[in-house]
């Protein structure tokens, strides 16, 4: 299983929740701007189909008027018989609207009747003189003062034009665009045919109209929405749009293919109503909407409105920047708030981790806090605590290597043992009894505490295992539970620095008027059993056998040749080299076939 | 083929734009049929431009475009022959030249010109409220305020120095002066000021004004009051005639001379007298007495001749002007 620190959990924790979070908030924040946007495009696209509906409307709503009036005069009256009516109508229309070009009538015997604004403000008629058409004008200033004429032979024959042949019907007829002649400007006719009773065509009225002004106006109309405009006719054809380009094609006299705009492939027939949708082409989505304008029973006008995608998404995408820079912010600050508040909380869990490991180490000294402002970590402190005193006290009565080993191999103790070559150390009080006697028990029980004491530091500073104590004896070895290196020699200098010790302690207690001990030591090297003896349930770590014997021994020896430290001959073997010994005597030692020669140590 | 048809073009502009008779005339100095009737008969295009003034005239004629049919004012026919702007007319190429009674116009002038109308600047006044005989009676203390008179300043000075009993063509500089002198005085008289002598005729009869100095060609309807009267003064009226002439610079002379021969014609003439109003010097063309007079009043007539202190009357013109712009009177 992995682990890592509380803290990286916490953290890791916090900030995927903080995460989620703010990833949902942007999600829902997305999404709804999305739909806002779609909605107010949605919105500014109809706005602006209608109003260029509307504006379409005003261009063309005075011209249709007069020119069913002046189809209605042309019904009962020749053109010329009501010539001043006529003309009235005309010049009042072409001077209140300053996109009409001309306005003009033409009945089937060739006559002609114009009013004109280009080049110059002009009357122009076409009529028989004397058995010969001439095409005569009449300029006019705004005010209607004649400044000129021109008179020439007609070479014009409006019968054969194609606004007059293509007026058949008592209806509206929208001429293609198409570049006027007199003034190089775009523009479309639009014709009203007016019949006979037999539906023969008596005359045509028509007018010219450039499409400068609704270009500007749809062109400004674009701008304001970002995106185009193109307005068309009921078979497609392209009246004027908010692209110059486009214009470009007209001026070039190139058709616009309908199957140029995927906007109409998406619907065979606009006529049947309003339409709109998305356009999705690699990198290019628009958003557009068709919408129609009725001039008579079959006669229509298209306005296409297009906006780029890119444009409607551009606020949202704006928004969706704002709303995660912002989020970003409160994440970076939720990161370093969760990874302060999980340092708060990991540290005592961290610190209670360390305390517990060094215990597990049976490092019992350490001072262990108890400050935990969290419940459940101030009690497991408290826990810990008297489990650290448990410990301490504890590792008085075993050797804490023991111990050690048993924690650190993860081992349950089991009754068994091993022979080892161990140094094996006994101590005894010199006369104690005598001592005893003269003490009371309790300042015997802290006299002897303090000697104890003072000699199980000295044998633990040399790595030496305490088996127990005796009385006032002392029993130890070296080389189990922990394999030491000679431990032979370690065994010597502990016996020598517990007489150094005791020496020290000795002059301590001389001067306080208590009483002195002199300890005598027995030391010994061999085979020795080792392990868990006594029953499964009620075990001690101890070491049996002869060697303990002999150690044993060698301690009692002193007495009988007045030494402080009596070794074996096998210890003198090993360790001659490096100690001052003494040969004392051949002895045979109880418990031994063989005599054996003992030693004094000194120092 | 580009280039081919637009060298054609070229060319073709240039043809035709030469074929084109170029005409300057007066405002509402002809029947418009007549014109359409002339290209109808002869194929000949035209075209037609107004001015407003003698001096207008000249101006155009100055430029660069060239005209061919021009309709002068006797008066300033010596300073454009001066500058060289008119072609003689050969008379032996107008079939009908022989209909126009030229007595109207002066001996020197027949080479240059020929009359197209004519007509007198004289008074006409409101018989209910006043009676005038001459010229001098304008400056009566009755007519204050009740006058109104042309921006004609030829027939004005005319006006003026007849009072004076100097010679109207004078050219002596104290003469002018004494006769702006006395146009000064004339100032408290006048209520309307005009360019336009039928506007002024109209506003005279709506705005109930005594006495107005006006063109007879104008005033044929408001004498079918007869509350009004024009009269031709002692002393005699002023004549005026305009006429027909041909630029230095026309291009296409041929059809100027076939223009000129269609519009004298009777027929023509008749049909232009009836449009626009003034006396046609047509010997087929029956009179009536406003605007044809009598033999003795024909006689009295005199003749407005543009001179050489020209600048001098133009500098008390505008000074005359200058004045009765301070007094407030309209200007039309």
């Amino acid at each position: 299983m992995n682990n890592s620190p509380i803290r990286v959990r916490i953290s890791v924790t916090f900030i995927s929740l903080i995460v989620t979070f703010a990833a949902i908030v942007i999600l829902v924040n997305y999404n709804n701007s999305l739909k806002n946007s779609y909605e107010l495009s949605d919105k500014i696209i109809n706005q602006a189909a209608q109003s260029i509906i509307e504006k379409t409307k005003y261009y063309l709503s005075k011209s249709n008027t007069s020119l069913k009036i002046l189809g209605n005069n042309n019904k009962t009256y020749n053109i010329y018989d009501i010539e001043g009516l006529n003309r009235e109508v005309m010049w009042e229309l072409l001077l209140s609207e300053k996109h009409i070009a001309s306005v003009f009538l033409a009945d089937r015997n060739s006559n002609f009747f114009q009013v004109r604004r280009d080049p110059k403000l002009a009357i122009r008629k076409i009529e028989n003189v004397n058995g010969k058409k001439v095409d005569f004008y009449e300029y006019k200033d705004k005010n209607d003062i004649t400044l000129g004429y021109k008179s020439s032979l007609a070479t014009y024959d409006p019968i054969v034009r194609p606004w007059y042949l293509n007026t058949n019907e008592k209806r509206i007829h929208i001429s293609k665009p198409y570049i006027f002649s007199s003034t190089k400007k775009l523009g479309i006719t639009i014709s009203y045919g007016s019949l006979d009773k037999y539906g023969n065509k008596l005359a045509v009225s028509a007018v010219d109209i450039t499409l400068n002004t609704l270009q500007e106006f749809i062109k400004k109309q674009a701008k304001s929405i970002k995106g185009e405009i193109y307005l068309f006719d009921k078979n497609y054809n392209l009246i004027t749009s908010s692209k110059d380009k486009l214009n470009n094609h007209f001026l070039k006299n190139e058709t616009i293919n309908k199957n140029d705009f995927e906007y109409f492939k998406l619907k065979n027939n606009y006529q049947s109503g309003d339409f709109k949708g998305i356009v999705r082409n690699k990198g290019d989505s628009s958003i557009f909407e068709i919408s129609s304008l009725e001039l008579d029973s079959n006669n229509k006008l298209g306005v296409l409105v297009t906006i780029p995608e890119d444009i409607v998404l551009g606020r949202t995408k704006e928004m969706l920047l704002i709303t995660i820079v912002i989020s970003l912010l409160f994440l970076s600050v939720f990161v370093f708030l969760s990874f302060q508040m999980s340092k708060m909380i990991s540290r005592p869990i961290a610190q209670f981790a360390d305390d517990i490991n060094d215990l597990r180490n049976l490092k019992t000294d350490k001072e262990l806090t108890n400050d935990s402002k969290i419940k459940e970590i101030y009690q497991a402190q408290k826990s810990l605590i008297s489990l650290q005193h448990g410990i301490r006290a504890f590792k008085k009565y075993m050797p804490s290597d023991l111990v050690k080993i048993l924690i650190d191999t993860n081992q349950e103790a089991k009754i068994g043992g091993d022979e080892k070559n161990l140094a094996i150390m006994f101590t005894d009080i010199e006369g104690f009894t005598t001592i005893s006697e003269t003490l009371t028990p309790l300042e015997l029980t802290h006299h002897l505490s303090i000697y104890f004491d003072e000699m199980e530091k000295v044998i633990s500073k040399y790595n030496g295992t305490i088996d127990k104590y005796i009385g006032d004896a002392i029993m130890g070895f070296w080389g189990a539970p922990v394999d030491i290196e000679e431990p032979i020699i370690k065994a010597a200098q502990c016996a020598l620095a517990m007489q150094e010790k005791l020496t020290e302690l000795n002059n301590k207690w001389k001067k306080e008027g208590k009483a002195e001990l002199k300890t005598r030591i027995g030391v010994h090297f061999g085979k020795t059993l080792v392990g868990n003896i006594g029953s499964p349930n009620r075990m001690n770590y101890t070491i049996m056998g002869d060697t303990v014997n002999v150690a044993a021994r060698l301690e009692g020896i002193n007495k009988s040749y007045g030494t402080n430290i009596m070794v074996s001959e096998e210890v003198y073997l090993m360790i001659k080299d490096q100690f001052n010994l003494e040969y004392i005597d051949q002895i045979e030692l109880k418990g031994k076939t063989e005599s054996t020669k003992i030693y004094t140590l000194k120092v | 083929m580009k280039r081919i048809i637009f060298l054609f073009l070229m060319l073709s502009s240039i043809l035709f734009a030469n074929k084109d008779l170029k005409i300057l005339n007066w405002p509402e100095y002809i029947d418009v049929d007549i014109l359409k009737e002339f290209t109808s008969t002869t194929g000949i295009s035209i075209d037609y431009l107004i001015y407003n003034n003698n001096e207008e005239l000249i101006d155009q004629l100055k430029t660069k475009e060239k005209f061919d049919v021009i309709f002068p004012s006797s008066s300033y026919l010596s300073k454009m022959i001066e500058q060289n702007l008119l072609s003689t007319i050969k008379i032996e190429k107008l079939k009908n030249y022989n209909q126009i009674d030229t007595f109207y116009l002066h001996e020197k002038f027949k080479n240059y010109s020929i009359p197209y109308t004519w007509g007198t600047t004289s008074i006409i006044f409101n018989k209910e409220k006043i009676t005038l005989n001459s010229f001098k009676n304008l400056w009566d203390k009755n007519l204050q305020n009740k006058l109104f008179i042309l921006n004609d300043m030829s027939d004005m000075f005319a006006i003026s120095l007849n009072s004076l009993n100097i010679d109207i063509n004078t050219q002596n500089k104290d003469d002018i002066k004494k006769a702006y002198l006395k146009l000064l005085e004339l100032i408290p008289n006048i209520k309307g000021f005009y360019s336009n002598s039928e506007k002024l005729a109209i506003d005279f009869i709506n705005e109930n004004g005594y006495a107005a100095i006006v063109y007879n060609g104008d005033i044929s309807n408001i004498i079918k009051n007869k509350k009004y009267q024009y009269i031709y003064p002692n002393e005699g009226a002023l004549l005026w005639v305009d006429t027909i002439a041909i630029s230095s610079n026309s291009l296409n002379k041929k059809e100027a001379y076939e223009f000129i021969d269609f519009i004298i014609s009777k027929d023509k003439a008749l049909q232009n007298f009836k449009e626009i109003g003034y006396a046609i010097p047509n010997k087929n063309l029956k009179y009536n007495s406003v605007i044809y007079p009598s033999q003795k009043e024909k006689k009295d007539l005199k003749r407005v001749v543009i001179g050489k202190e020209e600048a001098l009357y133009k500098k008390y013109w505008k000074m005359f002007l200058s004045q009765l712009s301070l007094k407030g009177v309209t200007y039309e």
